[in-house]
């Protein structure tokens, strides 16, 4: 192996993000062995709790919930959305409710409907298992909005629930089912789209609530133990980066170099301070409108 | 490797037979094999096909090099959910079809919308398929004459690629021709239908946004309030009439930092990118969990029944 391997250059951008991928590994199943031998503590989720709420409401009014997979394909975010659909489904079976699962994927549609016919065959109700409570509506965005939509429309829907990869039609189906009086429970880990259902729903799941929601609601070993694995490694990356905080400030006031001389990027913001895009210093809006007339007058 | 382009009509016939009858074959040995043996054949496999993403992310490459032995051979394999992918959108049209038949058949409130799906889904298959006919069922594309073209409302011949318009002795396409604009039915059902419906589905999350910032914003809490102030800041630094407001302040000044702008970008770039870093953070380890235990095969119940 050439010496040039061992530099800097390659060593920090290359080896440390595998190292503590590692690392997280580790702690995680160490974790979750941990949790096989005894029961570890979770501390009470708001968004989740309300999970049985939404079910319970649903089956005292009478009316179907939907569960919205979003526009996710069969990866590791819909997995979850799925995981987090069959709890709610399984819990509904015992109420004798229906649940109308919908997704914009056709190759989750597989996967979903095998997992929904085991949850009706797991809690003893296999003859209650109707093709038409899973639907694949749509592979195209808005197209799949508006079928949703017209879904809670026409089902006037007790519950909503819309868990996995969101983007712009996330406020649409929020507010058609708000139009419809529903209580609703989103998580998303989309970040652009999470003030949308914060605005739009009763609860909302934020950030890593998302991957904690199958523990908390299972309160399986495995769940639990990869749950408290997750906030030691979160841990690590806190300290991680107050210590690289104090040893960038320490550096640069040792070496007595201006700290923003390194954060060219903050430098090469779109929005500086006091000038617009040009560099130019900005107008007062008298000024700006004084400028308009001109330049429309030539 | 196969190219398409180099096969005729009657090759491409075969080999989709033989593509088809192979995965038959495999589905009829699968479907007598033991529930049990199942269940171990998918935990091997998602172990195997895990594994090698995960000595692509790990093995080193070399300063300066784009890759190792295994990066090309890992594209090749993630081709295989497109096939897949192939598969399982036949299941998604069954389902849809199977809703809609059976909203017609037992005259379901709105049945009437379930009949335009269905003239519509005929009207788009035959358009997309017939257009597209001659490139998987014609002659191989060195003997493709203009003979073997569908007729002009199916296939607007300006749509076509230049080298085969030379090909094919045609006439050059307009120099501003759009595809968009073009006159078949697949552009008229496509761009002049469903674009347009799209766009109007997206044009009402205008008014959906005034109606839930208006529930958002109704100060309920202390952090309802804080949310409140801090998106009238913001508001107010991307608009003149807010930042008119601050306008008395040189904006060179040492207090420039205190104008509606300058303050709102920096609650967006200081304040508000650590929270959404953090959230990240916690975003990519929980995926990171999430996929260790699916790898692993340590989910229950969802996905493996009861017992894993």
């Amino acid at each position: 192996m050439p010496n040039s391997v061992w530099t800097a250059d390659y060593l920090v951008p290359y080896l440390l993000p595998r190292v503590l991928l590692l690392l997280f590994s580790v702690l995680i199943l160490s974790r979750i062995l941990v949790a096989r031998r005894r029961r570890l503590f979770i501390r009470r989720i708001p968004g989740l709790t309300a999970v049985d709420e939404a079910v319970g409401r649903a089956t005292e009014m009478g009316r179907p919930i939907t569960f919205s997979l979003g526009l996710g394909a069969l990866d590791i975010i819909t997995l979850q959305a799925l995981a987090i659909a069959i709890h709610v489904i399984r819990t509904s079976i015992r109420f004798g409710n229906r649940v109308i699962l919908t997704m914009a994927d056709s190759t989750l549609y597989a996967v979903a409907d095998e997992a929904v016919r085991d949850a009706y065959t797991a809690e003893g109700r296999p003859e209650s298992y109707q093709v038409e409570d899973v639907r694949f509506l749509s592979d195209r965005q808005f197209a799949y909005a508006s079928a949703m939509v017209g879904v809670i429309s026409r089902e006037r829907v007790a519950s909503n629930f819309m868990f996995g990869t969101f983007y712009a039609e996330s406020l649409i189906l929020a507010e058609a089912a708000n139009q419809v009086g529903a209580i609703q429970v989103a998580g998303t880990p989309t970040t652009t789209q999470i003030p949308f259902f914060i605005a739009a729903c009763d609860y909302t799941i934020i950030g890593d609530e998302y991957y904690a929601a199958t523990a908390y609601l299972t309160r399986e070993p495995v769940l639990t133990g990869s749950l408290v694995g997750q906030d030691y490694s979160k841990m690590i990356l806190l300290v991680t980066a107050v210590l690289g905080l104090l040893f960038f400030t320490a550096w640069h006031a040792v070496t007595r170099q201006p700290v923003f001389s390194d954060l060219a990027h903050v430098q090469q913001s779109p929005v500086k301070m006091g000038t617009d895009a040009d560099g130019k210093p900005r107008l007062s809006v008298p000024q700006q409108v004084e400028k308009w007339f001109k330049e429309g007058s030539k | 490797m196969f190219n398409f382009a180099q096969l005729n009509g009657g090759q491409v016939l075969l080999y989709s037979a033989v593509s088809i009858l192979a995965c038959l074959v495999i589905l009829a040995v699968l479907h007598f094999v033991p529930r049990q043996g199942k269940k171990y054949l998918i935990v091997g496999l998602t172990f195997l096909a895990g594994l090698v993403y995960v000595v692509d992310f790990f093995w080193p490459v070399m300063p300066g090099a784009e890759g190792h032995w295994l990066t090309e051979k890992t594209e090749i394999i993630g081709q295989a959910l497109q096939v897949i992918a192939g598969f399982t959108f036949l299941l998604g049209i069954y389902n849809l079809v199977h809703i809609h038949f059976n909203n017609v058949r037992r005259t379901r409130p709105n049945w009437g919308f379930s009949v335009i799906f269905f003239v519509f889904f005929v009207l788009m298959t035959v358009a997309a398929f017939w257009r597209e006919w001659y490139v998987w069922f014609g002659p191989a594309a060195a003997q493709l004459t203009a003979g073997h073209l569908p007729p002009e409302f199916i296939l607007d011949r300006n749509t076509l690629e230049p080298g085969l318009r030379t090909q094919l002795n045609l006439p050059p396409a307009p120099a501003n021709f759009d595809p968009r604009y073009a006159n078949d039915l697949y552009s008229y059902l496509f761009y002049g239908l469903y674009v347009n419906l799209e766009a109007t589905m997206f044009s009402i999350l205008a008014f959906y946004i005034v109606s839930a910032a208006y529930r958002a914003f109704r100060i309920r809490s202390a952090e309802a309030a804080l949310m409140m102030i801090t998106a009238i800041i913001l508001m107010a630094g991307q608009v003149p009439l807010g930042m008119a407001l601050t306008n008395a302040i040189d904006p060179q000044g040492p207090m420039s930092g205190l104008r509606i702008e300058n303050f709102s970008y920096w609650v967006l770039s200081v304040v508000n990118m650590p929270v959404q870093r953090a959230i990240d953070f916690g975003l990519g380890i929980g995926a990171l969990a999430m996929a260790l235990r699916i790898w692993l095969s340590l989910e229950r119940g969802t996905y493996f029944g009861e017992e894993a």
